[in-house]
């Protein structure tokens, strides 16, 4: 059986939660839900993960591997991953109508999250994992109920408790739960409290605060 | 917000314009170091192997993985807000009224919608 995310044995001193939690990720994107099978959500981790490393070039110089994707995913994939910065309302409003919102937002989280997982073997110096096989497991996706529209592209859950930006992929549970699980983990750490102005890590809570502001703003991303 | 109020906290100075680049004097320890290697990495480019080992050189190995992991889980957050459109929350919205207009941030594409 294949073991992914090897970080200790590969010699980086990365913390087990985050690897138990990227391995859970890679599992959790090979499974199906009603609105993708596996190898949908495999095939968007595929083009995400290419539109991003083509980034810098211009959008008719990229190339991607064949999908069998339709254009409305493939433009949701492409675009999140390589252009958020020119989404737009009416862009989005384009694709929820084709695809369906709750459908947008399980590609997003997917997107979302392989950039973060591969923008981190980067950030170590390591190749790109592996992606897994596709897996005959069918999550089970719900919609949440509690949503509504709160001025976003798509409606979110209201009242939410916790940081704002971690209900934006409120609209389906396991989807927010995919990536907010690695942001757990990747930014504040299992023994830090967002909320707290003082952390007691490796980096000062400053620090991370200036990196991450950095990052926000070079990807001009006003939230 | 959160970098001048995490600042404070510890009774540290800071330089709210060295976010949007070109500065230096970030007030922050190893802050052109942590600016470097999350410029390098977001854009992709072939300085990100000797602003890595400027990092890890800086700050040792534990402190270089967490920087690690805060630059790359950015790099999702921020497309995460701007697939969703998520507007400020009202606190937010309020209490970085001035640094946004200072800074510029608010000619940011996804001004348009977080705004409100």
């Amino acid at each position: 059986m294949v073991q992914y995310f090897a970080y200790v044995e590969d010699g980086y001193p990365v913390p087990s939660e985050i690897t138990q939690t990227h391995r859970a990720s890679w599992k959790a994107i090979a499974e199906g839900t009603h609105h993708w099978s596996s190898e949908q959500r495999l095939d968007i981790a595929r083009q995400a993960r290419a539109a991003r490393q083509q980034r810098q070039e211009l959008p008719f110089n990229r190339h991607y591997p064949v999908s069998t994707l339709s254009g409305a995913a493939l433009e949701a994939t492409r675009t999140i991953a390589a252009d958020a910065a020119k989404i737009t309302r009416s862009w989005t409003s384009m694709q929820t109508a084709e695809l369906g919102p709750s459908a947008y937002i399980e590609l997003v989280s997917i997107v979302v999250t392989i950039t973060a997982i591969d923008a981190f073997a980067e950030a170590l110096g390591r190749p790109h994992e592996p992606l897994p096989p596709p897996s005959s497991h069918i999550q089970e996706s719900t919609d949440n109920t509690e949503v509504t529209d709160i001025g976003a592209y798509v409606p979110m859950q209201d009242p939410w408790q916790g940081p704002n930006v971690s209900r934006a992929l409120s609209l389906v549970g396991s989807a927010n739960a995919l990536f907010m699980s690695n942001v757990a983990v990747m930014y504040t750490g299992k023994d830090q409290d967002f909320g707290e102005m003082v952390w007691d890590s490796p980096l000062s809570r400053p620090q991370v605060e200036l990196l991450a502001a950095r990052v926000s703003s070079i990807n001009e991303c006003f939230y | 917000m959160l970098l001048r109020e995490s600042s404070q906290a510890i009774g540290e100075g800071y330089n709210e314009a060295s976010v949007m680049g070109g500065q230096h004097q970030h007030g922050v320890a190893a802050g052109d170091e942590l600016v470097a290697f999350g410029e390098a990495l977001t854009l992709g480019s072939a300085n990100l192997v000797d602003a890595r080992d400027r990092l890890k050189a800086q700050i040792g190995g534990a402190g270089f993985v967490q920087a690690a992991g805060i630059a790359a889980i950015f790099n999702g957050l921020v497309r995460t807000a701007d697939s969703t459109g998520i507007p400020l929350d009202d606190n937010m919205r309020d209490a970085t009224e001035q640094v946004r207009a200072t800074l510029g941030i608010n000619d940011f594409a996804g001004a348009r919608n977080t705004l409100g």
